[in-house]
């Protein structure tokens, strides 16, 4: 798998290049004659070295049951496909998979893949998390010990988080992961264009999570739809005000404002065509 | 009353896909950001045209209601095509010469006419008031039509019109008419064949046909005396009558006196006496009629069948074989009777060699002592001269052989190519060793047979005048020497047998039906509910 080349300063086999001394370099690394050579007086030089390491990617998969909507094109449908797609990629290169269930209990929500006869798991695995829905717990401490540095988190979430604490719990962790030298992608699974076309205009009765069923009965507008909208817009960006301290990978995966889009159309398209899911995959020269 | 059932739920099922919930349900993943904002205070319009339109179950549901509503008309239909009645009937009277014989107050085709008439009267009750195509018909040897129409009226009129002819009868005929009725299609559909007749129903009457029989056997068995042959026995080369042979057979109980009177062409008796029966009931006898001309031959008393009870026959004029005769020894010829003639000779014997007269000639050669034993080399195994001979004692004949005559087809060769058999076609000739001779059994055997085999087929077949013909369709009138001596009309003991009854001239279903439509839309709107089924379980919400 491309892009777990991660560059660090770190123990490594390969010189990269001569950087100032700062508090915490081992002191080990100082290239005492490159120093009296190169640099002032006052100046350490050390020397950094390029780690190339075997990565591990962490998969996280939102199973919330936000997540199974829309009914044309569930948001856990796409993030099941994207993950093993991902996961047998990572596994045919010999790399670590780790699936993990973002939410619920703990118990079986880590799964360690590795090899590539692991691939044909990645399915069931899936399938067994999408039957556990539990929203109220942000399932995070299984991912301690499992996100070692140089390690790559991708997360699959709509970011419909019910409480503003699970958004704390999931951007610290992110925010941890970063400080740890990983690379977080976060894939932003918004289907908010095709339920506005499904919606449509006129009297409705809104059901799904989150929302009281004796008091869901709309008139459907444009005003309400643009107030939803922005309401949308705004509970994401309180995530993202958040984790934008450690400035994660954000990628938005938009689904078409189609009534009854392709699954497989615009999955092939997005998978594709995305530019961080291209570098993921990407051999660094 | 299903088909307006079916159409009631048609209606309901789109007046149930134009209703629509005041308020839409609506489940998204985005539920949780309406909280809040303004309730809606009324609800939309239950109703909305375009709602059909748009629903895709109702795209399956509509063709399912349609396809069963088509079938149940469809079935109602067919069902009723297939109880098309038709209704045409078919006379057949027997017209044959037994069918002349007195039953006591009637003769037998005055009942025939009887039955034909209350068939016919069954029909008309049958058919009320609608028209049905009526046929009458006679048969013998051959199918007389009297009429066709639809008024009952009209063929009861025509059955004055049929009458017995002396004539015999072929059932095949009957046979051949009802399979051509099963077979035909026109505007006159003969439903039902009622055949009168003194002959028992047939055992072929059973075969399953279109068309429906019924036969109606008349008269009581009788008994009866008549003629059932009368022959010759004839001298094989000259077809003279050497004498006139009958067969009188009695049905039913032997007569006590049956008295057979023979009147000669002058007029006078040559045989006058009572028969004498075996135990089958059969006397047969004999004459020589010593001169050409008509003979009358009675049966006194007859029976209750009278065309076979007396006959008149004619002997025509003898005339014996006219021969060319070259050979000098003359004593075979005289011995046979045979006239020399040498202009207009119908065979000439003579001794080689061969020349080619158009008259068949009959070559002899040096006699059967004087040649020398051989073994057969071939033989012509179809030429007649060959018929009835022994070839195995052949080579120990010591006979006289030629070379194969040019134009000639050798019949019975040896070995070193010489012939002792052989034939012309043309000019026709034949060649044998010699004249019959007397002696020794074998060679005595061989050269009469193969002198006479020679002869009789250069006579060739002389068709010999009977002495009598039939009555035939053509010339039905029995008169002279024309006879109504047609085998099994004298037989009027067979027993009754009828099949079928007169009371079953019903209508009957006619045509062959297409085959059904309904089952096809039955499965169709199985398979569409099946179908729509499962798109409902798994085809996602736009099927539902």
């Amino acid at each position: 798998m491309g892009g777990h080349q991660m560059r660090r300063k770190g123990q490594s086999l390969d010189f990269r290049d001569f950087e100032h001394y700062v508090p915490g370099d081992d002191v080990r690394h100082v290239d005492w004659r490159a120093s009296a050579r190169l640099g002032r007086r006052e100046d350490l030089l050390v020397r950094h070295y390029t780690a190339e390491e075997q990565l591990t990617l962490v998969v996280s998969v939102d199973t919330r049951p936000s997540m199974l909507f829309p009914e044309a094109m569930s948001k856990l449908q796409i993030a099941a496909w994207l993950a093993e797609a991902v996961a047998s990629v990572a596994l045919s290169s010999d790399d670590k998979v780790v699936l993990h269930r973002l939410f619920g209990a703990s118990s079986g929500s880590l799964i360690n893949l590795r090899g590539s006869q692991s691939a044909g798991r990645v399915r069931s695995i899936l399938r067994r998390f999408a039957e556990h829905q539990d929203a109220t717990t942000l399932n995070a401490k299984p991912l301690a010990t499992s996100l070692p540095p140089t390690s790559v988190w991708l997360i699959l979430t709509d970011l419909y988080f019910d409480t503003e604490a699970q958004s704390k719990t999931l951007a610290r962790k992110i925010a941890l992961a970063q400080e740890g030298l990983c690379w977080v992608i976060l894939v932003d699974l918004d289907s908010w264009p095709c339920e506005r076309i499904f919606l449509g205009e006129g009297a409705r009765r809104i059901e799904g999570p989150g929302l009281d069923e004796t008091q869901n009965r709309f008139e459907i507008t444009e005003e309400n739809l643009t107030s939803v909208e922005t309401r949308i817009r705004d509970h994401k960006h309180r995530f993202f005000d958040l984790v934008r301290r450690a400035s994660c990978d954000w990628v938005p995966w938009l689904w078409p404002g189609e009534l009854e889009p392709e699954p497989e159309t615009f999955f092939r398209s997005r998978f594709l065509g995305d530019k961080v899911i291209q570098r993921l995959f990407m051999k660094d020269q | 009353m299903a088909f307006w059932l079916l159409l009631s739920l048609l209606g309901a099922l789109i007046l149930l896909h134009m209703i629509r919930p005041r308020f839409e349900r609506r489940r998204i993943s985005a539920a949780r950001f309406f909280g809040g904002l303004p309730p809606a205070r009324k609800g939309q319009p239950r109703l909305r045209l375009s709602s059909p339109v748009r629903s895709r179950p109702l795209y399956l549901q509509v063709p399912l209601l349609l396809a069963l509503l088509a079938a149940i008309l469809l079935v109602d239909k067919q069902l009723s095509e297939r109880q098309t009645l038709g209704f045409g009937v078919w006379i057949l009277i027997d017209s044959s010469a037994s069918m002349t014989t007195n039953d006591g107050r009637n003769t037998r085709f005055q009942s025939a006419l009887d039955q034909a008439r209350t068939a016919l009267n069954e029909a008309r009750q049958t058919a009320g008031g609608k028209p049905v195509c009526y046929r009458l018909s006679t048969f013998d040897l051959a199918i007389e039509h009297l009429s066709e129409t639809t008024d009952a009226s009209v063929l009861a009129d025509s059955l004055n019109l049929a009458k017995p002819r002396a004539l015999g009868t072929d059932l095949n005929l009957v046979r051949g008419l009802l399979a051509s009725l099963d077979a035909a299609e026109g505007d006159c559909n003969i439903t039902h064949l009622v055949v009168v007749s003194d002959i028992p129903a047939p055992d072929w009457l059973v075969e399953d046909r279109a068309t429906r029989v019924i036969w109606r056997h008349v008269g009581a068995p009788v008994g009866n005396v008549g003629f059932t042959r009368i022959g010759t026995s004839r001298d094989p080369l000259t077809g003279f009558v050497r004498s006139v042979e009958m067969t009188v057979t009695a049905y039913g109980n032997i007569p006590g006196i049956t008295r057979l009177r023979v009147t000669g062409p002058d007029g006078t008796d040559i045989f006058h006496d009572g028969l004498g029966w075996s135990v089958d009931g059969l006397w047969r006898g004999s004459f020589v009629p010593d001169k050409p001309g008509r003979y009358l031959l009675a049966l006194e008393p007859g029976g209750d069948y009278l065309y076979d009870d007396r006959a008149e026959i004619q002997v025509g004029a003898q005339s014996g074989i006219r021969v060319d005769w070259q050979l000098t020894d003359r004593g075979l010829p005289d011995r046979l009777g045979w006239e020399q003639d040498r202009v207009t000779p119908h065979l000439r014997v003579a001794p080689l060699p061969i020349n080619a007269s158009p008259v068949p000639t009959l070559y002899v050669g040096n006699g059967y002592t004087n040649g020398t034993r051989g073994e057969i080399r071939d033989f012509y195994e179809g030429s007649s001269l060959l018929a009835d001979l022994n070839l195995d004692v052949v080579e120990n004949l010591q006979m006289g052989t030629i070379p194969l005559p040019q134009g000639f087809q050798a019949v019975l060769r040896r070995t070193d190519d010489q012939v002792w058999l052989a034939e012309r076609a043309d000019p026709i000739a034949a060649y044998v060793p010699g004249l019959p001779i007397a002696g020794e059994k074998n060679l005595s055997h061989f050269s009469s047979t193969t002198f006479f085999n020679g002869v009789k087929w250069l006579l060739g077949e002389r068709p010999a005048a009977p002495l009598y013909e039939l009555t035939s369709p053509a010339d039905p009138i029995p008169d002279g020497t024309r006879l109504a001596l047609h085998p099994d009309e004298g037989n009027t003991l067979r027993g009754r047998r009828s099949y079928g009854d007169l009371e079953g001239i019903k209508p009957v279903p006619i045509g062959v039906p297409a085959p059904p439509l309904w089952p096809a839309l039955l499965t169709l709107a199985v398979a569409l509910f099946v179908a729509e089924r499962l798109l409902s379980c798994y085809g996602g919400p736009k099927w539902r």
